[in-house]
């Protein structure tokens, strides 16, 4: 029999670590093109547009101006107003989805009659279109055709001045608000439900036996089990309700006077009405930067459930 | 020898066949001028607010029969994400060989370079003659004086009013004057009863109706060298009392859009609205005789010393395009007197813009029509085509007079704001 000479058995090593590194690479190549094609590439983009003068209309002309764009937005007003309200719109949102998801969440999660078709239903705000959800709450709010005023009329409510809901710049965003929060509730409550399933029947019955009341329960043994699903919901939450804009644009378009200007709604508006995508972008960037913090916590926490 | 007298005959052969393809384009405007264009295919893009009416379609198809062009149609788009959508085509480089455009988009196109200089073919198409004199402006260039649109719909902002309303309070005729408009809302004002004077329109694309009074009141774009001159005593005069208007509008009217308006003026809730005559139609199937409509107010009083403003939706080509020739030739088309009154006759129908048209009985009887006419004669305005005419529209215009009506900036802000922006379109 030929025994293969050292030097021999150390290549034929050192080829197979080879492909036992590479192959995944190789496997994971389709996935990765795409990757960069369609996020990598238009993120780097986007930050290169934010440094030039650019106008899409005649990218010839383009020029690298250094950080004037920056320089540029934080003098004006509208930036720190979206900047605000982007804040309040984002953690406000998410906060109120979260405390009512929850809710809805234990609620269905008990024996209810009808519980698979009140599950589907609640479905539905999520479900529809923003557009059409849009549409529909821009004539319910009408100050004098609308539905909601007609509503509180006939109950007494308010007997005076019809309520501009959109067009008061008090009420505006709260008014937004409410409907992005009707529209995220049941995303809340379908995630948690999802985690509530998962949670042991023993420990219930466990805690039960030591006496732990109904809040005791949910508080020290519920809680601890569904808050990786929790912290996850709202960190996905926080990025897609801070890009979320639809809504705004149909139904204010950020108005009265700025006061339900976001930082997306104001980088779309530079961009495409002002054509200047070079502070568009700078915009973009901006909201990037800040949602990467939140990006930064989303990673540890989905490494941390991977430990656990 | 030979060779040269074969030379001598061939070279004659050629210059006999060029001629004979020069020549077929003078008998009809439509006929392509070589037969190189037939089986040509060019892609036109527009929007259509009715998007059931096939006015369009079936002119294309007119068109194919009569020139060998055919039209590849795009009218997937509405309005409002028009310009978005063309923005991004000529980035990307896929931008169609023509497409229709408002008047307040063009500049930045111009700007740009995206537009198609077609001064020489315009002026050298026999239909040059036909279009009303009174369009040209909307689509020339106000510094180098090149086309660079052909005008096809016309619009003139003017007001509608609830001539049973105005009857009810014993107004017995429709204020000419800026200041006699404020009094009138007063009378109009009835809040116990849900009943209010204008609805302004707050909301996004009011700077067209908000323009159109300051123009009447006698502010103007720009001056005779070319430059923004907005920011003037008569445009801040206007302004003023346009803002006046506020206390008597309806709740809402600072963030009320195109449809808040018209369902306003409907149910009665607002008595005067401006608009143009793309209202109309819809207002006069449900209003029917209790809609009037007169010219806006002015500074004077008298239309003869007053400038009114218009709009237009022109068609242009595209610099781009590899095909202008033959996208040139679609738009000539679309201005052919036959086509123009398909057009005003359709649901998408405004105004004519070909002088054979517009005297027709069937549109000049139109008292829609007939107003816009009536504006049209005097001095015409639109809002200019220069770069900074889209941010000022789109981006400048909104925050800053809803600002003015809900007192978070003065009213002086609104016109020296948007004056700014014509002149840096930041």
């Amino acid at each position: 029999m030929t025994q293969l000479a050292p030097s021999a058995i150390r290549r034929s090593r050192r080829a197979a670590a080879l492909r036992r590194q590479t192959l995944p690479w190789v496997m994971l190549a389709p996935a990765l093109i795409i990757l960069a094609g369609f996020i990598l590439y238009p993120a780097v983009n986007a930050i290169w547009l934010s440094f030039t003068s650019t106008n899409l209309l005649n990218l010839s002309a383009q020029e690298f101006i250094g950080f004037d764009n920056f320089v540029y937005l934080f003098q004006r007003d509208d930036f720190w107003e979206s900047l605000r309200n982007s804040a309040q719109w984002t953690f406000g949102n998410v906060a109120l989805q979260l405390v009512f998801g929850m809710i809805g969440a234990l609620i269905l999660n008990s024996r209810l009659k009808a519980r698979g078709a009140i599950r589907g239903i609640v479905l539905l705000p999520w479900a529809t279109p923003s557009v059409l959800v849009a549409l529909m709450w821009l004539w319910i709010l009408d100050p004098n055709l609308g539905l909601l005023n007609h509503l509180l009329r006939a109950l007494g409510v308010n007997s005076g001045k019809p309520i501009a809901w959109l067009a008061d710049q008090h009420l505006a965003l709260p008014t937004l608000m409410g409907i992005d929060i009707w529209q995220g509730i049941p995303f809340f409550a379908v995630m948690i439900l999802a985690a509530l399933q998962g949670v042991p029947s023993e420990l219930l019955e466990a805690a039960k036996i030591d006496g732990a009341g109904a809040w005791k329960t949910f508080w020290q043994v519920v809680l601890p089990l569904i808050m990786p699903t929790v912290l996850i919901t709202i960190i996905l939450r926080l990025i897609w309700t801070a890009n979320y804009f639809d809504l705004i644009l149909v139904l204010t378009n950020g108005g009265p006077a700025n006061a339900t200007l976001t930082l997306p709604l104001n980088s779309y508006i530079t961009s495409y009405k002002g054509t200047d995508f070079g502070a568009g972008a700078a915009l973009g960037v901006v909201q990037a930067v800040l949602l990467a913090v939140l990006v930064v916590f989303y990673m540890r926490q989905v490494k941390k459930s991977e430990i656990a | 020898m030979k060779f040269r007298i074969s030379a001598i005959v061939a070279a004659a052969m050629v210059s006999i066949v060029a001629l004979a393809g020069c020549s077929g384009g003078s008998g009809d405007s439509t006929k392509p001028s070589s037969s190189s264009l037939k089986g040509t295919s060019i892609n036109y893009w527009y929007w259509i607010d009715d998007t059931t009416d096939k006015t369009i379609v079936n002119l294309a198809a007119d068109f194919e029969k009569k020139t060998g062009i055919h039209v590849n149609l795009d009218d997937s788009v509405a309005q409002p994400q028009f310009y978005d959508k063309l923005v991004n085509a000529v980035a990307a480089g896929n931008g169609p060989d023509a497409t229709h455009l408002n008047t307040n988009m063009m500049g930045q196109l111009i700007n740009s370079h995206v537009l198609a200089d077609i001064t020489a073919p315009t002026k050298a198409w026999k239909g040059y003659d036909t279009i009303l004199p009174t369009m040209w402006p909307y689509v020339t260039d106000p510094k180098s004086k090149k086309i660079y649109a052909l005008p096809n719909k016309f619009l003139m902002f003017y007001a509608y009013y609830r001539k049973d309303i105005f009857e009810a309070n014993g107004i017995t005729s429709f204020p000419k004057t800026q200041g006699e408009f404020l009094d009138v809302l007063a009378k109009l004002y009835h809040p116990d009863k849900n009943q209010y004077g204008f609805d302004f329109r707050g909301g996004p694309n009011g700077q067209d109706q908000w323009a159109a009074f300051l123009v009447a009141g006698g502010a103007k774009f720009l001056n005779a060298k070319g430059e923004v001159a907005f920011d003037s005593a008569a445009a801040r005069k206007s302004n003023d009392i346009y803002l006046k208007t506020a206390q008597y509008a309806p709740p809402g009217a600072v963030n009320d859009g195109y449809p808040q308006i018209i369902a306003n003026l409907q149910s009665g809730t607002a008595s005067i609205i401006i608009n143009h005559l793309g209202a109309a139609k819809v207002l006069d199937e449900a209003l029917g005789d209790k809609v009037g409509v007169a010219l806006i107010p002015s500074a004077t009083g008298n239309p003869e010393k007053t400038t009114y403003m218009g709009t237009m939706n022109a068609n242009a080509v595209l610099a781009s395009s590899k095909k202008q020739e033959a996208a040139n030739l679609w738009i000539q088309y679309l201005d052919s007197n036959d086509a123009q009154v398909a057009i005003a006759r359709s649901t998408n129908g405004y105004v004519p813009v070909t002088k054979k048209a517009s005297s027709l009985s069937e549109f000049t009887s139109n008292p829609n029509i007939a107003i816009s006419l009536e504006a049209a004669k005097n001095s015409i305005t639109s809002w200019p085509l220069i770069p900074g005419t889209t941010a000022a529209t789109t981006k400048t215009w909104q925050p800053l007079f809803q600002g003015a009506v809900l007192g978070k900036n003065d009213g002086d802000a609104v016109v020296k704001g948007v004056a700014e922006s014509l002149k840096t379109g930041r």
